[in-house]
């Protein structure tokens, strides 16, 4: 798997707000898109919505209102609707688009965004890693190659759960190597101390 | 259409200025979450431009539909007498 195929191209320009200094951001995952299909299906159902009554429904209910000025007032009323699918839709891509991991070269940042004003940040040092596991389930999570990782601390703290992200095995990996680096940064650090 | 006495101020509350209103509102708290905690570097300021378009082209919409309709000839009577369905004829 090349490293283009989980976005880690030009990963050294993202900046995230409480960033350290010298610290490098490695990885940035996001769920797959594939998990905003539900909700996409129900926007095209509600985008559908004005197009299916004005066919089917108002011929028969109102005929009325396929003439001036009733039909502009349906069409007034359509456009607001469609105003307000949209302004939903870009909730939704919010939520999805702030809802990241982020994996620096010394720390996992979790970051969960629930509506607006909902966002939980939970921070896990690479050294404090003691097991990490990725798995795919399903056809679905085979064919589109996403599925989740979780991350155990040493201490009997929270559990990180990375869920449907993209090349979870790839990602795993990286997170191994990059908890190794750590831990050997860590040992030099420690080794020039005793000296 | 002039400001006059006989411009529909409830109809333009009700189907131009809240809505937009509401538009914009949910405009400004998108981009205020994308820029206080979105990645720098990333491809976001291209997906909130597209939302910004659609979302002006809408409104533009809007405001044109609006003054095509002479609001003095709507009635809610109207909506009764015009619906089939018993429900709103009774």
């Amino acid at each position: 798997m090349t490293k283009k195929s989980i976005n880690l191209h030009k990963i050294d320009k993202y900046i995230f707000p409480g960033q350290h200094d010298k610290e490098n951001v490695i990885l940035v995952l996001r769920k797959h898109p594939i998990s905003l299909l539900g909700y996409a299906l129900q926007l095209l159902f509600f985008m559908s919505l004005p197009v299916l009554a004005y066919i089917f429904l108002i011929p028969i209910a109102f005929p009325e209102f396929l003439e001036y000025p009733y039909q502009n007032i349906y069409f007034l009323l359509s456009v607001v609707f469609y105003g307000f699918v949209w302004i939903a839709t870009f909730v939704l891509w919010v939520d999805y688009y702030l809802d990241i991991w982020i994996i620096t070269n010394e720390r996992l940042l979790d970051i969960e965004q629930k509506g607006f004003f909902n966002r939980t940040v939970s921070e896990l040092d690479l050294k404090k890693i003691q097991d990490i596991t990725s798995n795919v389930r399903g056809i679905v999570p085979t064919m589109f190659g996403f599925g989740d990782i979780q991350i155990q601390t040493a201490a009997e703290e929270k559990r990180f759960e990375l869920k449907s992200i993209h090349h979870p095995v790839t990602a795993r990996r990286k997170i191994i190597k990059l908890y190794k680096q750590a831990k050997e940064k860590d040992r030099f650090i420690y080794r020039d101390r005793d000296e | 259409m002039s400001l006059d006495a006989s411009f529909p101020f409830t109809d333009f509350l009700a189907f131009v200025f809240i809505p937009l209103g509401i538009f914009f509102l949910f405009g400004c708290l998108i981009f205020y979450h994308l820029n206080r905690y979105g990645i720098k570097g990333d491809s976001t300021k291209n997906v909130a431009i597209f939302f910004v378009i659609v979302l002006l082209i809408l409104s533009f919409m809007i405001i044109y539909l609006f003054g095509t309709i002479n609001w003095n000839e709507i009635y809610i009577k109207d909506f009764i007498k015009i619906s089939n369905i018993s429900i709103f004829s009774k």
